[in-house]
């Protein structure tokens, strides 16, 4: 009786996750919608948009929340905590396809449009926003794990920088570089798109 | 000169989401320098917008199922933590200190408490013989030859019952007397003459047959019993019999 007439709103999440621990249903409730936007969100674009894996994992990492969220160090933040597990959990994703794609002598990114074949994006005039977007989505999504993870941290997801260095466990130094380097690996993926770079293009074709 | 590091940080982060690289003043190209050129500049800016813009566009919603599933996770982890909850008030049930230690005192004072032994011989109830036969052997030929009659008249009784049915009390209160009488032979030993030290040995068959005993002090004299190891014997006696 007591619990209904409590507010679980103005928990804070650290004080949420004991109460979901012992199953109480309004606290996750309440934990859950605080989460799974977000959550759902950062696996979705780390898993290269696989809908059906990211509820997976989503739904992994909130068992791991009820079923272990004793282990949580309510001393520490507990998004910073979440985005922790949530990254181990993309790396196993990942190990696990890795394996899967070898056994198959099969690379998923064979079968994704890649950017290699550069002149699918010689006419910039007929780009719109929406195919840029596509092809900005693919090169994320070749980056590597590290960067990508970075990036999607702190543009998609809006952690700090000193967020993102305590979730991935490195200096912050490390973090800002590994921002840079993605950034600077997406802008050459998409250099297509800049016209001094096209008319780089098409004076080396023609000299070809 | 120390070149700059290859790294973005929060500064340069907003002057590209806000500012084109002509816009820039020469501060803020001072401090683009040696990591972004013009060209890259704005390159790394349109990526950079880009990417905001989709991050803030394509919001791809969680299954509800995942909600449906997780709920049910959560009705069994109750149930298993509600379970749990009885053994664990039951072992971390908060007991203050001092309830345990006064527990403990309690009993160790009951059995080395200083003043039960150091009470008057007289007042305590002694472990000694009453109405029963003590046969006496003389150690010295000539000295004792006759049993010593059956006293009638205790310091103090501690009635166990003529027919007690608590066995294991007659047991204990046996062993005692006959470690009475161990004692009080040794006492004899170190204390007296060897010619006037008779030698007590106790049946368990003649105190069986009685519940009550007594050391009486009229004894201790015929026998110099020196009252001071009679209660040291006592004591001893004590901690092992307990009424």
């Amino acid at each position: 009786m007591i619990n209904l007439l409590k507010n679980y709103k103005k928990y804070s999440d650290e004080k949420l996750v004991p109460l979901v621990v012992k199953g109480n249903e309004r606290a996750f409730n309440e934990l859950y919608s605080r989460y799974e936007k977000k959550m759902y969100r950062f696996f979705y674009r780390m898993l290269n948009r696989d809908t059906e894996r990211a509820n997976d994992l989503l739904q992994d990492l909130f068992i791991k929340i009820i079923e272990k969220g004793d282990r949580f160090d309510t001393d520490r933040k507990f998004s910073t905590w979440l985005y922790a597990v949530a990254g181990n959990l993309c790396k196993n994703e990942y190990r696990r396809v890795e394996r899967l794609t070898n056994n198959q002598e099969k690379m998923i990114t064979d079968v994704r449009p890649g950017l290699d074949n550069e002149m699918d994006f010689y006419l910039p005039n007929a780009i719109d926003r929406s195919l840029f977007t596509t092809r900005l989505t693919d090169a994320l999504e070749e980056l590597e794990d590290i960067h990508r993870t970075c990036f999607i941290l702190r543009y998609q997801e809006e952690l700090s920088i000193k967020e993102i260095s305590e979730v991935m466990e490195c200096p912050e130094g490390t973090v800002k570089s590994r921002l840079y380097y993605a950034l600077r690996k997406l802008s050459d993926k998409l250099q297509v798109f800049r016209p001094e770079a096209l008319k780089k293009m098409n004076y080396e074709k023609q000299a070809g | 000169m120390r070149s700059r590091p290859a790294n973005i940080d929060r500064q340069i982060e907003q002057l590209m989401l806000t500012k084109s690289y002509t816009q820039l003043t020469a501060e803020e190209i001072l401090l683009l320098e040696e990591r972004f050129s013009p060209a890259n500049y704005d390159a790394t800016r349109k990526t950079l917008l880009a990417a905001t813009d989709m991050f803030a566009r394509d919001l791809p919603l969680p299954s509800p199922e995942v909600k449906a599933n997780l709920l049910k996770v959560l009705a069994a982890q109750k149930e298993k933590s509600t379970k749990s909850n009885w053994w664990s008030t039951l072992l971390n049930y908060p007991v203050p200190a001092w309830q345990p230690a006064l527990g403990v005192s309690l009993v160790l004072l009951y059995f080395f408490a200083p003043w039960t032994g150091t009470q008057n011989f007289s007042d305590q109830n002694v472990f000694a013989l009453q109405e029963a036969d003590i046969v006496q052997e003389a150690v010295a030929p000539g000295y004792l030859a006759a049993s010593v009659p059956a006293v009638t008249a205790p310091v103090r009784r501690k009635n166990v019952g003529p027919i007690s049915s608590d066995l294991t009390q007659k047991h204990t209160i046996l062993d005692t007397l006959q470690e009475v009488a161990q004692t009080i032979q040794r006492t004899f030993h170190a204390v007296a003459d060897p010619l006037a030290v008779p030698a007590m040995q106790l049946s368990n068959s003649v105190f069986a047959a009685n519940d009550t005993a007594e050391i009486r002090p009229q004894t201790m004299e015929q026998y110099w019993i020196d009252p001071v190891h009679i209660m040291a014997v006592q004591d001893q006696s004590r901690r092992l019999v307990s009424f």
